[in-house]
């Protein structure tokens, strides 16, 4: 196992910036009708300066149209789930104190999609968009307040906690399936759940847009400060209250930001495995363990990866759609035993073979 | 100088069921100063409630009843009130107080700079000065670390871990500085380095606590030495008084001897108590 050292320059921004903003052009030049990001682009402006000439639409229109109303609603949705799902896996690495604490791991995301599940059912008329995202999050933050009293009480180690998440994890996926078992009748809304538990971005306009952005803006505001004392609870709870860090208040504060970015996030677009575990990992790497640089580090890959998954997931089999979920599971299950390969000295993830 | 009036401590009882239901007390009424100026040692048998003594001292548990005051500058602070602190107030304690015991695995990989750089954080709660990057370069470089610098705390063997968290604790400056078994890992040079840091430490005027298994060490820091058994202080007083050899015999159940070296230093032997003397 190699020494790894600090090294400014591939702490830097620069490289995912650049990464992201490719993505983000790679995404908007692809989707089911055959324009290119250049056409596209024009397009945009076209009908931004003339507007859209409704009878008799040039091609330029159709272009412009397509890259307002389609692409790049759908490329900022899947931006903001990414960013958004890849800081709670962040948060909840830290807040749990181990590496493998990810929400799609632990069962947090699976306790906000039963939550979506039980609102879609229960309550179809509050489906709309603050009805989904508020049951979500509150899903997901019974799930995170479960966990962490469970693992306090208990005194659970990085395994222990590790299983009991799975297992909740499990059950709540189950319960979501017998609900949608017991919804089997009624074929369209069955439809419409499979869809939303595939994890999806068809069909999500601007509508969606307030689940990322209010959630997101307020979890940034609860955060506030809290994001170097979070460092300190990687050095155990005992010495970080020693060092004058209010144990309480920070983890009431990361728990609701957790809730309410991953509440956001599951509204949004369903379950979409691997993003939260994955990218924190990944991020790790390349930005060091520093929570406030690793956020906003995993925010801008996150992007990048949610970004081309989607994008792979429209490409490939043309002019039909693999959900994003999908490619996410499909990628990200390789993806991690190539982050355990790489991140030895990053993370305590391997077992220690220093002697 | 911290003072520990009638503390009392009892066993967290898992069941929630019933609230008042309280464990085995772990400390049963501890009166304790630690002077300004003194290290003292406290020795006892394992579970005779050291570390959860130095923890209450700390702040970190709450005692059941009696309280822990600190007294800095002709100010008191009761850094172990039933009712959580101001903001202010633990960020205070949090720079007059370091405590250094027991250490959890660390999930991530900080290097030993970031690590040093937490000992700090009382003082810049996160955003760090110039001033504070020179203590803790000056620290790393106490401890001889420099070369570790940069490296992931998770590839440190566990002596070099400890010199990382014991450059962590003298970094924050503190004035009071409580530490539970800090040798525990280290290689004799670094022993020797941490003793001559905290005799320094103590002339300037620093209460100094440590937990120690080692008798010969314990008899070469201490200035005053506190005896334990079974959550209770059997004996106090300085190194040199028969008391506490007499109780050190009687915790350990065992015969001590000392020597003089050729350069003044007591080395402590000790050995079994003959059969028919042991209780």
């Amino acid at each position: 196992m190699g020494i790894q050292r600090y090294n400014p320059l591939t702490n830097s921004l620069v490289f995912p910036v650049v990464l992201w903003v490719l993505a983000f052009g790679f995404s908007l030049s692809i989707g089911s009708s055959e324009y290119a990001l250049g056409d596209i682009i024009a397009g945009a402006f076209h009908s931004m300066l003339q507007g859209d000439d409704l009878q008799n639409p040039s091609d330029l229109a159709v272009a412009g149209t397509i890259f307002w109303q389609a692409r790049l609603p759908r490329t900022l949705l899947v931006c903001g789930v990414g960013a958004l799902l890849a800081a709670a896996g962040v948060l909840s690495q830290g807040l749990f104190r181990n590496p493998l604490a990810s929400p799609s791991v632990f069962g947090m995301e699976a306790g906000a999609t039963l939550a979506g599940v039980i609102a879609m059912v229960a309550l179809p008329s509050a489906v709309h968009w603050f009805g989904i995202p508020l049951f979500a999050t509150v899903g997901a933050l019974a799930v995170t307040c479960l966990l962490l009293s469970l693992s306090y009480k208990l005194d659970l180690g990085v395994g222990s906690l590790l299983l009991v998440g799975v297992a909740l994890g499990s059950f709540l996926a189950a319960a979501t399936s017998f609900i949608i078992t017991l919804s089997i009748q009624d074929s369209t809304r069955t439809a419409i759940l499979m869809r939303w538990l595939l994890g999806g971005f068809s069909g999500r306009g601007y509508e969606y847009l307030p689940m990322i952005v209010i959630p997101g803006i307020l979890g940034v505001l609860v955060l506030g400060k809290s994001l170097a004392a979070l460092d300190l609870l990687s050095l155990g709870e005992t010495t970080a209250a020693s060092l004058s860090v209010e144990l309480k208040a920070l983890k009431i504060r990361i728990v609701l930001v957790l809730g309410l970015w991953l509440g956001g996030a599951v509204a949004v677009a369903g379950t979409i495995p691997f993003v939260s575990l994955v990218v924190p990992h990944l991020s790790r790497i390349w930005f060091g363990p520093h929570h406030r640089r690793l956020l906003l580090g995993s925010m801008i890959q996150g992007m990048t990866l949610t970004l081309l998954a989607d994008a792979v997931g429209r490409r490939i089999m043309a002019p039909a759609e693999i959900e994003v979920g999908i490619i996410t599971s499909l990628l990200g299950a390789p993806l991690f035993l190539w982050i355990l390969l790489k991140s030895g000295t990053w993370t305590s993830l391997r077992e220690d073979r220093r002697a | 100088m911290l003072k520990a009036t009638d503390l009392t401590v009892f066993a967290r009882v898992s069941s929630r069921w019933n609230k008042n239901q309280r464990g085995t007390p772990i400390l049963k009424n501890i009166n304790l100063s630690l002077a300004p100026g003194r290290i003292t040692v406290f020795m006892g048998p394992n579970g005779a409630g050291k570390s959860t003594l130095l923890k209450t001292l700390g702040g970190l548990i709450y005692p059941d009843e009696g309280r822990v005051e600190l007294f800095d500058q002709g100010q008191s602070y009761e850094i172990s009130p039933k009712k959580s602190h101001s903001q202010e107030l633990r960020q205070l304690i949090g720079q007059k107080l370091s405590w250094y015991g027991d250490q959890s695995p660390i999930p991530f990989g900080f290097s030993v700079y970031d690590v040093v750089m937490m000992g700090r954080f009382p003082h810049h709660r996160g955003w760090p000065t110039p001033q504070d990057s020179a203590v803790v370069e000056e620290n790393i470089d106490l401890f001889g670390l420099a070369s570790l610098t940069n490296r992931s705390v998770l590839t440190l063997s566990s002596g070099e871990l400890q010199k990382t968290m014991l450059a962590r604790v003298f970094a924050n400056q503190p004035h009071a500085v409580l530490l539970d078994e800090p040798t525990s890992h280290l290689d004799p040079s670094a022993v020797l380095y941490v003793e001559r840091l905290i005799k320094k430490k103590a002339q300037a005027g620093s209460s100094i606590a440590v937990v120690l298994h080692d008798l010969s060490l314990a008899f070469r820091w201490a200035d005053h030495m506190v005896v334990m058994d079974h959550g209770q202080i059997t004996a106090e007083g300085a190194p040199h008084d028969p008391l506490i050899g007499q109780a050190i015999k009687d915790v350990f159940q065992l015969s001590l001897g000392f020597l003089k070296s050729p350069e003044g230093d007591t080395v402590v032997y000790f050995k079994e108590q003959p059969q028919d003397i042991r209780r």
